[in-house]
This record gives C-alpha cells, sequence and structure tokens, in this order.
C-alpha cells in the first residue's frame, strides 16, 4: 500500500485550533515531578526490591537448613536465630520474591 | 550538532537534574502531547490531566529510554499509551482494529477526484475540515494530527501507536474517504 499523500490544507485547518494547555504548564509539571522525586513513596520497583531482599533471605535460610545444618554443630553459632527463621513458608517466600522481580523486569520492558 | 547528539545532551541534562532542563524538555514536547491525548480522549480537562500524567512519567521512565527511537516518538507513545487505557477506563471503544480486506480499492478510492487543497481553500471550510476530524473515531483522528498537522512519518506514527505500518495508512485513507464524504454532505467540495 503507497504512502498517503498530506494534506496542507488539514494542516493548516488543524494547526489553527487553540492548544488547551495553560502557558505555564511546562513549569508547572516540573515543579511536580521536582517534588516527586524529593519525596519518597512506596513505588512496585521499592515492592520489587523489597521482595528480592526476602528471596535473598528466603534462599539463604533454606539453603542453611538444608544443608549446613547436616556438618555436627554447624547450626550452632547461630544458635536460636536460625531456629525463628528457618520454616518452609520462607522458601514459598524466596519463591514470590523472584517471580516478583520478574514480573516487574518484564514490564518494565514490555510497557514505555 | 547532529538530532542524536542533541537528544543525548538533554536527556543527560534532565538525568543531571540540571535547571529548567525537564521544564525545556516539557515545552518542547507539549504540543506533541497534547495533540496525540486531547484527539485521544476528545475532553479539554481529561487532555490536560493526562498530558500531565505524560509527562510526570516521562521524568520517572527516563532513565530507562535506550535512544532505540527518536525521544520524540518515545514521548509519543507514552502519551499514546496514557490516553488509550484512559478511554479504556471508560469503555470508550478507539478503534484500533482494520481488516485488510480491500485496501487497494480503499487507496483507489481515496485517490478519487477529491483534492482536500482545491476543495477547502477558505476559513470557513478549514473550520468544517475541524469539525470533521473531529468526527472521525479517536485513533483515525490521532493518526490524521500525527501526518498531517505534526508530519511524522508513517513509521514513526507506526511506533508511537504499536500498529504495523499497512495498518496505520488503511487509517489514513480511510480517514480521508470519511472526510470527504463529511464534506460533500455538508455542500462542501460537490464540483
Amino acid at each position: 500500500m503507497k504512502t498517503p499523500e498530506r494534506s496542507a490544507a488539514l494542516a493548516r485547518a488543524l494547526a489553527s485550533e487553540a492548544d488547551g494547555l495553560p502557558e505555564d504548564f511546562a513549569a508547572r509539571v516540573a515543579a511536580l515531578a521536582d517534588a516527586e522525586r524529593t519525596g519518597w513513596r512506596f513505588s512496585r520497583n521499592d515492592a520489587g526490591l523489597l521482595g528480592a531482599f526476602a528471596a535473598m533471605i528466603g534462599v539463604c535460610v533454606t539453603g542453611w537448613k538444608w544443608f549446613g545444618t547436616q556438618e555436627p554443630g554447624g547450626a550452632e553459632w547461630l544458635g536460636p536465630l536460625v531456629d525463628a527463621l528457618s520454616y518452609d513458608p520462607w522458601l514459598i517466600i524466596g519463591v514470590a520474591g523472584v517471580a516478583i522481580v520478574q514480573g516487574l523486569t518484564f514490564r518494565r520492558r514490555a510497557t514505555p | 550538532m547532529n538530532q542524536e547528539t542533541d537528544e543525548h545532551a538533554r536527556v543527560r541534562a534532565v538525568l543531571d537534574r540540571q535547571t529548567g532542563a525537564f521544564e525545556a524538555l516539557v515545552r518542547d514536547y507539549q504540543k506533541l502531547c497534547w495533540h496525540i491525548v486531547f484527539r485521544m480522549v476528545h475532553d479539554p480537562d481529561d487532555a490536560r490531566d493526562l498530558c500531565q500524567e505524560t509527562f510526570l512519567r516521562v521524568h520517572r521512565q527516563l532513565r530507562q529510554f535506550r535512544f532505540e527511537c527518536p525521544l520524540k516518538s518515545w514521548i509519543g507513545r507514552i502519551a499514546y499509551s496514557i490516553a488509550l487505557r484512559h478511554l479504556e477506563r471508560r469503555r470508550a471503544a478507539p478503534v484500533t482494529h482494520l481488516d485488510d480486506e480491500g485496501e487497494s480499492a480503499l487507496e483507489a478510492l481515496a485517490d478519487e477526484s477529491f483534492d482536500l487543497e482545491a476543495d477547502s481553500g477558505d476559513e470557513q471550510l478549514a473550520l468544517r475540515l475541524r469539525e470533521g476530524v473531529g468526527a472521525l473515531p479517536a485513533v483515525p483522528r490521532t493518526l490524521v494530527t500525527l501526518f498531517h498537522l505534526e508530519e511524522l512519518s508513517i513509521a514513526e506514527i507506526a511506533t508511537i501507536t504499536g500498529m504495523n505500518e499497512g495498518t496505520v495508512k488503511s487509517h489514513l485513507f480511510r480517514a480521508r474517504l470519511s472526510l470527504r464524504d463529511w464534506l460533500r454532505q455538508r455542500g462542501v467540495g460537490e464540483p
């Protein structure tokens, strides 16, 4: 299919319509962007980072539980902390964290 | 300074938080943004809010811009997707799909003895044309503006809208036909 021809008449007609943005639009948006940058808010990226952190902890604790504690006295120095953290739900938290990070990465690539 | 280097420089300036850099970027692209968003949503208040949302998103995501397309197209794409999402939320069908049947016939029809230049010479007819464009569905209305007013290439429009180039051309030919009918129904453009 060939490319349509441009119409100067159509361009003139459309150009004569006023732009509906206020005079100070650029300044206002720049100020809002600046305020947004300085103010912290919990975004999906933050949630992703938190998920990644939870994943890291989950994998470490699960790995320690499965392999580290097989050595005699291996877990003793961690003491009660390992006992408190080494539950199976951590594995789920770990997998969920990785999934969140992957999902966010995919979303970032897929949308502008 | 060529366009590519210029774009790198201005993106760098915004990322380095140079005073006034982002404001200048907004000023340069706000018209394009308005043309896309307003043609899509056809409501000035909504369009103003969505333009603001567009540039705030540009500001948040500028670090992710990889210069794979011109900055203009990237910003246009953000504006288009925000406007499209707005229409979807309001359940307003933007007409994005066209069948491929009869494209050559469409092309021939659009070419057939209809010359917008000759038919719309004065201000009164320009007004009619604007009304005609306003009566088109959201997507063709936007494409007509990007092609005829912003003078973007078919490839750039395809990048902004995510359509393939053939679909963009089909929309433009159909829009031209609709405009012809619009003008003729109002006694404009008749020999």
